[in-house]
Parts: structure tokens; C-alpha cells; sequence
């Protein structure tokens, strides 16, 4: 008997087994390759650092087109992640992507901070911080105005940062996955509720007053108890796949990769946020000012995921509807809190939209 | 519902990887929206605790390394390793390849119109 008959077209059964067989075997191979590679590199899109103070920092990219928009960009992500998630590699990074679309793009990004900064509050972030790199931004491009685009907690800061300095420079605000409301944020209240857990006494135990990186990544993967496991299975089963483990090796990087954050900041977003939701109320305090989102008025773009399982969509509807600008809007799109911003969706789905949005009112 | 075609034991095995993901995940979040699971969970994790400080002075006349420890010398670790990130940002602004690719921002010509076809190619 041939034993490559059943390799026919006309045997489909058997043709999916070889292709199972061949796909067992290079697991094999490429299993022990991961295990002894080293982790893909990752931020690579040339870039200038133009502030490195404690934790903070801020980076300009080389441009990559021939001429920008008159408008810079500033892009700010949460202190608790690693900026890289939006420059994983060329093709895959939205930050090269808007470079090439032609905008001049700035990224303020967070270090591990040190143990003298553990008393840093969100009041530092918004009120020293960001009008800090705005201003070097301003003086690096010779412009009198920018955008910025502020992810997750980056968001939140971003829309404070708006509300309070409604005269300006600011001309666009875009926030992906912006959590507002925090009491739709169940599981993680459920965790910091006072009649149970005790942040006073946490934070002050903590060596250093620093929360560890750990303790963040454990919170987000208690939302999705399982997904660990079953990437684990998926990851096996796409062992063959040369760019469905590369993939999972940045994202994997990255997810577990958190940054430590300051004690006196995480103190003060557990009361006055997750507790006491008192951005929503228009009670939350910054610099010793009151933050009110309807002082928002410059066009607003809210970027949420329908799959979002750490800013639930309850958390993120206010914004748009709180905020005083005329020119605003909300997309939905498919995909879940990271998936939205970054990988091979996002590609497709949020980056055309955001150099549409964003071209239009960056001349 | 599934596309996975019926024949397909090993395309029906994924599918089933990721339902059980799915219903799993779903019906333990329920279960932590509770106010019974932050209750729990805070009380496992004070028991947790006095736990491991009850191992940690059973076995410190064996002068083994006890979980603080390590978690101390990971606190050091991510010092060191945000030192180590100011000094690699420090010397790529201080190396030669950084200074001859950089265009200074002024001088970059800032002058790029918005043309709806081009943004839709993208």
C-alpha cells in the first residue's frame, strides 16, 4: 500500500492528520528554541531622550516622514506599565505608524521609581509632570500648541491634566480605555474594600512604601483567572507558529513586566478613586484644585474596547458625557483593554481611526 | 455559534480550550463581584501572611532564605534595574548614532496637510 495516498486532496482526514504529525514535531523543535532564545527586542523605533528626572521621562522619536503636521503629539502611559506595548516592533507599533503617517510624536513614559519618590501622588503626575513635558515639548517643536493621547491610567491623568489647564496649550485630547467611574470597577473595590482590607496598613508596610510591579500584575490576572493557563495550552498547541510565539512572547513580556508604583500614589487612588469615585462626583482634589471634566473643551476622542475586562464599560462612559467640549466622541471598538491599542487588530481597527481623527485637527 | 467544522477533532479540542476559558472566567468573575470575595480574599491573603511569618520563624535557625528575603532582593533587583535604565537613556542620548539620526524638531517642515483619501489607505 502507498503510503502517501491518504496525502490525496480527496482524503481531507487524513491530510489534517500529517499536518497535526508535522506541527507536533516542529513543536518539539521550536519548544526547546523558545526555552534557550533570548526575549525579542522590543522599543526599538529611534528616539531622543529629552527628560530623565526620577521616574519621569520623555522621548521624542525621529520623524519618519518627509514633512508632519504643524501639530505635536504627545502619547502618556499608565505609571504601573512599561511604554514598549506601544512600540513592540517595526509593523507592529503604533508609534511608528504615526510617525510614518506623519506625525512628530513625543512619549512620556514612567521608570521603576525610586524609594525617595514612594511619596509621589497623582496630584505630582498631573500637576509637575505632564505640564512638564508639555512645556519641553512646546520648546523642542517651536509649536504653541499639541495633542496628547493618554492610555488607561495615562488617560485618566490625561483628562485631569485637560480639565485643570482648560486655557491651554492643549489643542486634542484622545483617551483609549480611560477608567472614570470607578464604580463599575467591582473586583478591583471588592479587593480594596475598607470594611476588609486596610490600604493604610498595606502601603506603610511595604518596603521602600513602593507597591511592587508583582502585586499589579497578580490584580489584573485575577480578572481573568483561567487566561493564564489557557495561554499557556494556546501557546503549545501555536508552537509551530513562528509569529504566534513571537507575538505572545512581547505581550507576555510586557503583561508581566509591571512597574512599580509609588505608595502615596496608590494610597491615593485606592481612597479617593476606587473608594471614593470622586472623579465622577467632581470632588477629586489635585494641586489643591477641584477637577471638573466639563472644563474640558478641546475636541475629545474616547477610544473604548467591547471587550474590556479591566476598564469596564460603565467606568469609561462618562467621560464623553462629562466633559464640556463640542467637537467629542466615543468609538467602540472590538477587542479587549490591550488588544485595542496594540497587536494585530489594532493595526487594522484603532490606528486607522486615530490618524483620521487626529490628522484632521493636527495642521 | 462555532465555525469549527464537526469532522475536526483537533480544531474542535482548540475550540474547546477556549469555551472552558470563557465560561470559566465568566462564572468566577461573578463569584469575585461579590462582596463575600473581597471578604474571602482579604482573609486568605491575613491568613497567608501570618502563615508564612510562622514558617519564617520555625525555619530561620536553618539560616535558609525566606520569601521576604527573596522579596528583598527583588526590591533590590528593580532598583537596580531603574538605575540601569537611567544610565542606558543617559548614554543613548550620549551616542554618536543617536546625535546623527536625530532631526533636530524645529527644523523638521511642519507641513503636512490632511488628505481623507490618503488617511483611508492607511
Amino acid at each position: 500500500m502507498n503510503a502517501y495516498r491518504s496525502d490525496s486532496p480527496s482524503d481531507p482526514t487524513a491530510a489534517r492528520l500529517r499536518e497535526e504529525v508535522e506541527r507536533s514535531f516542529q513543536r518539539t523543535v521550536k519548544g526547546i528554541e523558545f526555552l534557550t532564545s533570548p526575549d525579542p527586542k522590543v522599543g526599538t523605533t529611534p528616539m531622543d531622550v529629552l527628560i530623565t528626572r526620577g521616574t519621569q521621562r520623555l522621548m521624542h522619536y525621529h520623524p519618519m516622514a518627509s514633512e508632519v503636521y504643524r501639530v505635536p503629539l504627545l502619547i502618556i502611559v499608565a505609571p504601573s506599565n512599561r511604554s514598549y506595548f506601544l512600540d513592540m516592533m517595526p509593523g507592529q507599533s503604533l508609534v511608528e505608524f504615526l510617525l510614518k503617517r506623519g506625525f512628530d510624536v513625543y512619549m512620556l513614559d514612567w521608570l521603576p521609581p525610586r524609594v525617595d519618590e514612594s511619596r509621589l501622588r497623582l496630584d505630582d503626575y498631573v500637576t509637575r509632570f505632564i505640564p512638564s513635558a508639555v512645556q519641553r515639548v512646546l520648546i523642542d517643536s517651536g509649536e504653541p500648541e499639541l495633542s496628547v493621547l493618554g492610555y488607561c491610567a495615562g488617560g485618566l491623568m490625561s483628562a485631569c491634566y485637560a480639565a485643570l489647564y482648560a486655557e491651554g496649550p492643549l489643542k486634542n485630547l484622545v483617551c483609549l480605555t480611560t477608567p472614570i467611574d470607578f464604580e463599575h470597577m467591582t473586583l478591583h473595590r471588592n479587593l480594596v474594600d475598607p470594611a476588609y482590607f486596610d490600604v493604610d496598613k498595606y502601603i506603610d508596610s511595604l518596603e521602600g512604601k513602593l507597591v511592587p510591579g508583582e502585586a499589579f500584575f497578580q490584580g489584573g490576572a485575577l480578572l481573568r483567572p483561567v487566561s493564564r493557563i489557557a495561554d499557556q495550552i494556546k501557546l503549545w498547541d501555536n508552537m509551530w507558529n513562528d509569529d504566534y510565539v513571537k507575538q505572545y512572547r512581547m505581550f507576555d513580556r510586557w503583561v508581566t513586566d509591571a512597574l512599580p508604583l509609588p505608595g502615596e500614589y496608590m494610597r491615593q487612588f485606592i481612597k479617593d478613586l476606587l473608594i471614593g469615585n470622586r472623579l465622577v462626583k467632581n470632588e477629586l482634589m489635585l494641586d489643591g484644585r477641584t477637577v471638573r471634566l466639563e472644563n474640558i473643551t478641546v475636541p475629545l476622542l474616547h477610544v473604548v474596547a467591547e471587550h474590556d475586562h479591566l476598564t469596564p464599560r460603565g467606568a469609561t462612559k462618562p467621560l464623553i458625557e462629562m466633559a464640556g467640549s463640542e467637537d467629542k466622541g466615543e468609538v467602540m471598538l472590538k477587542g479587549g483593554h490591550i488588544s485595542v491599542a496594540t497587536g494585530p487588530k489594532a493595526v487594522q481597527r484603532l490606528w486607522p481611526k486615530l490618524d483620521d481623527w487626529l490628522g484632521r485637527r493636527s495642521e | 455559534m462555532s465555525d469549527v467544522p464537526p469532522t475536526d477533532p483537533f480544531a474542535l479540542s482548540r475550540e474547546l480550550v477556549s469555551q472552558w476559558e470563557r465560561s470559566v472566567n465568566d462564572l468566577l468573575t461573578q463569584h469575585m463581584s461579590s462582596s463575600e470575595f473581597g471578604k474571602q480574599m482579604n482573609a486568605a491573603l491575613a491568613s497567608s501572611e501570618q502563615t508564612m511569618k510562622a514558617i519564617g520563624s520555625a525555619t530561620a535557625p536553618l539560616m535558609v532564605a525566606t520569601k521576604e528575603d527573596i522579596a528583598k532582593l527583588g526590591k533590590r533587583l528593580e532598583a537596580v534595574e531603574g538605575q540601569l535604565a537611567r544610565v542606558t537613556a543617559l548614554l543613548e542620548r550620549l551616542t554618536p548614532e543617536a546625535e546623527g539620526d536625530a532631526a533636530p524638531s524645529r527644523s523638521i517642515a511642519r507641513t503636512k496637510r490632511f488628505s481623507a483619501a490618503d488617511s483611508k489607505k492607511s
